[in-house]
């Protein structure tokens, strides 16, 4: 038995050696790797825009940076990722943002998911790398398992299955400017159609799991847009489109709408609804790479939309004294 | 308690450090006592159905061994039998073939509302209870004594390494091990927990690996290219293998540890020669139990050639039925049935062809892989309709820019990182099947064991899949 807890803690300290030498050298390459795996949020928060956007691949796919910067006269990034569609991941992005500087608008992408229904957290593996810079994203990704604090003690496991990402030679899988990462293609004509017997095509229920209300994201929800207030960061949330395919998805859309409107009314946060029927023209399925995604010419045109609407909303101007300045270390 | 997962850790180190701490009298009641609560830590309520069935069986077998009358013998096997297949058709066919009935019966035109069952399958049942009956099956025919102390016949029924997803023990091999007095040897503990870290492996880094790829694939059919099929067709095929044998590694080395030596089950299959060769290399303690207790009993090669195949079939059958209630196993098991009937019946009237004898291995093993790869489709598909679908599509559409342009981006690395895996299996089951496996434990070689250790361990942190799920078989 002796030999074998000898043998044992000899293996662990070899085990040690190799995870500090191999986590150093992964977490140099995760800061200046082309990839749109590596350091997106690092690399979003050194362009310290004064407009960010964030929230899920629908987030990502459908704000175009240069097309708002272009209309509001603001700088703008889009830290949009697949499969954030709770607003954790949104909530670890303002925290690393505050600690860098103060943007003037926060368009958060919004929709059922945001709020309600169920959320294994796994998606948050993209905060690892940055958990332990800042406690609050620590405890947020300790959520992910029982004994993430545990993995969490090896300095390669922030880096779990980015390494063939982070020496890939080219920028990685999707062309992406600042942040925003566009999508070419059109939507299948078979996935235009809605099929009324297809249970997806159903008017929603209002007992179903997907939108039973989801405490936990409502408390970060909350932490977040209580966090970006108090440093004076307006927000904004919105609601894109999803491809209209008939009477069924229009009805589940505007019971969507009316969800988040009454939500984001109690949070005091305003809410833009800019579903398919804000503009008939986007309802066309030449936006449309699939039924939850603009594509390319989709995005430009919503973009556009986007901007028009903070404009008549009167929440883009004159930028304010001090407002994009680097307030690194900031309270709250 | 999922084996890929620190509670079995943890729970693993605590049970092996008090059991090499406890005298020997109190070392199966520790045991018993470990299982129970490794069983009850997904379900309490579930350990009532294997008391209940064991209780059965200990009563049957203990007036097996006093009644000699044929009719009586019979009647307690009958029992024995009603009780646990019974328990396992309530729990697991029961709706499968209700719900098939009244598809039939709809179909005719005839009104039918099949009354389902709204039960959950408990974890392990196709496992214990095949266990339970090779138990009372061997006391019937006398190849093995009535087990006296429930506790010890509970314990080879519940014994927690191989509770879940076997290997399929029997009661000869086990129990008496039971009462040999296990010392703490460095050289098999070593060894045993050289196992689960290959297990391990195998299912974080290989398996959980290539499920995300199988599972794009395989959950959207109708959208892909041939070449996609194709590859997630073989991605199926390393995943279900490194998938279930690293259960049995990891469930092999803990009772390895322990002092216990289960049956083994994998012996490296994909390197078989024929589809006979496969089954006698792929979940070995399944094979041999239907061997032994279908195959035989019906009759065996005793009765000619075409009756042989004829119980062969037979056993396919059933055994795709034991996987799961499925049609689409009702299919695999069929399809393994028919790939061997051909074979035999080629085997017998072709005569062989002038491959060097050399070659010939290798030869049959090319043409092995893909017969095996192929009958995968059937059991990964989520319908027959999607079976059909990715057969009618693997080989349609291959061009490779279609390919590479479906996989670009996330799946591409999945896809790498699938053939890394792949690789590496294949390599360290090629050096076995050449007989390299033993060099590892040469004295000399002990720094590259070491290594090699440390590699693997690093890698299942790099690159492992930490939030993948449970261990495919667990759900039959």
């Amino acid at each position: 038995m002796k030999r074998l807890l000898i043998s044992l803690v000899l293996f662990a300290l070899m085990l040690l050696a190799i995870d500090r030498a191999l986590g150093h050298a992964l977490a140099a390459r995760f800061r200046v790797a082309p990839s749109d795996e590596a350091d997106a949020i690092g690399r979003g928060i050194a362009a310290r825009a004064p407009l960010v956007i964030c929230g899920s691949s629908r987030a990502r796919h459908h704000y175009d940076p240069d097309t708002l910067a272009a209309r509001l006269g603001m700088t703008a990034w889009n830290f949009g990722r697949d499969g954030q569609f709770g607003p954790f991941y949104s909530y670890g992005v303002a925290e690393l943002v505050l600690r860098s500087y103060t943007p003037r608008l926060w368009i958060m992408e919004v929709d059922d998911r945001t709020l309600s229904g169920p959320d294994p957290l796994s998606s948050l593996n993209v905060l690892l790398p940055y958990a332990a810079q800042d406690p609050a994203i620590a405890e947020l990704v300790n959520r992910r398992s029982r004994y993430e604090w545990l993995k969490r003690l090896s300095a390669i496991y922030p880096y779990n299955s980015l390494v063939l990402a982070l020496y890939e030679p080219r920028g990685g899988a999707h062309e992406t400017r600042r942040g925003y990462a566009p999508i070419d293609g059109t939507i299948a004509a078979a996935d235009t159609v809605e099929d009324v017997a297809d249970a997806a095509a159903q008017p929603p229920r209002a007992d179903s799991p997907n939108l039973a209300p989801n405490p936990l994201k409502r408390r970060y929800l909350s932490a977040m847009i209580d966090m970006l207030e108090r440093r004076g960061v307006t927000v904004l949330a919105v609601r894109s489109p999803r491809f209209p395919r008939g009477p069924g998805d229009r009805e589940r859309a505007s019971a969507e709408a009316a969800r988040l409107r009454s939500a984001f009314a109690d949070l005091k946060v305003r809410f833009l609804d800019l579903g398919a029927d804000a503009d008939p023209e986007l309802g066309q399925a030449r936006y449309f790479r699939d039924r939850t995604h603009l594509n390319r010419a989709g995005a430009s045109r919503f973009s556009r939309l986007v901007a028009d609407s903070i404009l008549s909303l009167g929440l883009a101007g004159p930028a304010a004294p001090g407002a994009t300045s680097a307030s690194a270390g900031g309270h709250r | 308690m999922k084996f890929n997962s620190f509670d079995y850790l943890f729970f693993f180190a605590a049970v092996m450090a008090v059991f090499f701490a406890l005298p020997f009298r109190l070392r199966r009641p520790w045991l018993l006592g470990a299982s129970l609560f490794f069983y009850m830590y997904w379900s309490p309520i579930f350990v009532l159905l294997i008391f209940y069935s064991t209780t059965i069986d200990y009563f049957v077998t203990l007036r097996l061994a006093h009644v000699r009358g044929v009719a009586a013998r019979r009647g307690l096997l009958t029992l024995s039998y009603a009780t646990n297949f019974g328990a396992l058709f309530v729990f697991k066919y029961y709706n499968f073939f209700m719900g098939s009935w009244g598809a039939v019966m709809q179909r005719l035109g005839v009104p039918f509302h099949a009354p389902l069952l709204n039960v959950i399958l408990p974890v392990g049942i196709s496992f214990y209870t095949f266990e339970a009956i090779s138990y009372t099956t061997d006391v019937y025919h006398r190849r093995y004594p009535a087990e006296r102390s429930y506790p010890r016949l509970l314990l080879f029924i519940l014994f927690f390494p191989k509770l879940i997803a076997g290997p399929i023990e029997r009661a000869w091999h086990l129990i008496p091990q039971f009462e040999r007095r296990s010392v703490f040897e460095y050289a098999r503990v070593r060894e045993g927990l050289a196992k689960i870290l290959w297990g391990l492996t195998k299912k974080l880094l290989v398996a959980d690996r290539l499920g995300i790829y199988v599972d794009a694939i395989y959950n959207h059919v109708g959208r892909h290219t041939g070449g996609s099929y194709l590859v997630a067709t073989l991605f199926f095929a390393f995943q279900i293998y490194c998938d279930f044998s690293a259960y049995s590694d990891i469930a092999i080395g803990s009772s390895q540890v322990m002092g216990f030596e289960l049956l083994r089950n994998f012996k490296r299959p994909y390197f078989a020669t024929s589809i006979g060769d496969f089954w006698r290399r792929w979940h070995i303690s399944l094979s041999t139990w239907f061997r032994d207790y279908v195959y035989i009993p019906l009759g065996g090669n005793r009765h000619g050639f075409w009756r042989m195949n004829q119980n062969l079939f037979t056993v396919f059958l059933v055994s795709g039925i034991w996987h799961g209630a499925r049609w689409t196993f009702v299919l695999w098991g069929l399809y393994h049935g028919v790939a061997l009937l051909i074979e035999t019946i080629w085997k017998r009237f072709v005569p062989a062809l002038g491959v060097p004898a050399a070659l010939r291995p290798w030869g049959q093993r090319v043409l092995t892989f893909p017969v095996a790869c192929l009958s995968w489709v059937l059991f990964r598909a989520n319908s027959v309709h999607d079976a059909g679908a990715v057969y009618a599509g693997m080989f349609r559409d291959l061009s490779v820019q279609r390919f590479l342009a479906e996989n670009a981006g996330g799946n591409f690395r999945q896809l790498a990182y699938g053939a890394i895996g792949i690789v590496m299996v294949l390599a360290v089951e090629l050096a076995t099947e050449c007989g390299l496996y033993g060099q590892l434990w040469r004295p000399a070689l002990k720094p590259v064991r070491w290594l090699a250790y440390a590699g693997l361990a690093t890698l299942i942190v790099a690159i492992g899949v930490f939030d993948g799920g449970q261990f495919i078989y667990f759900q039959f």
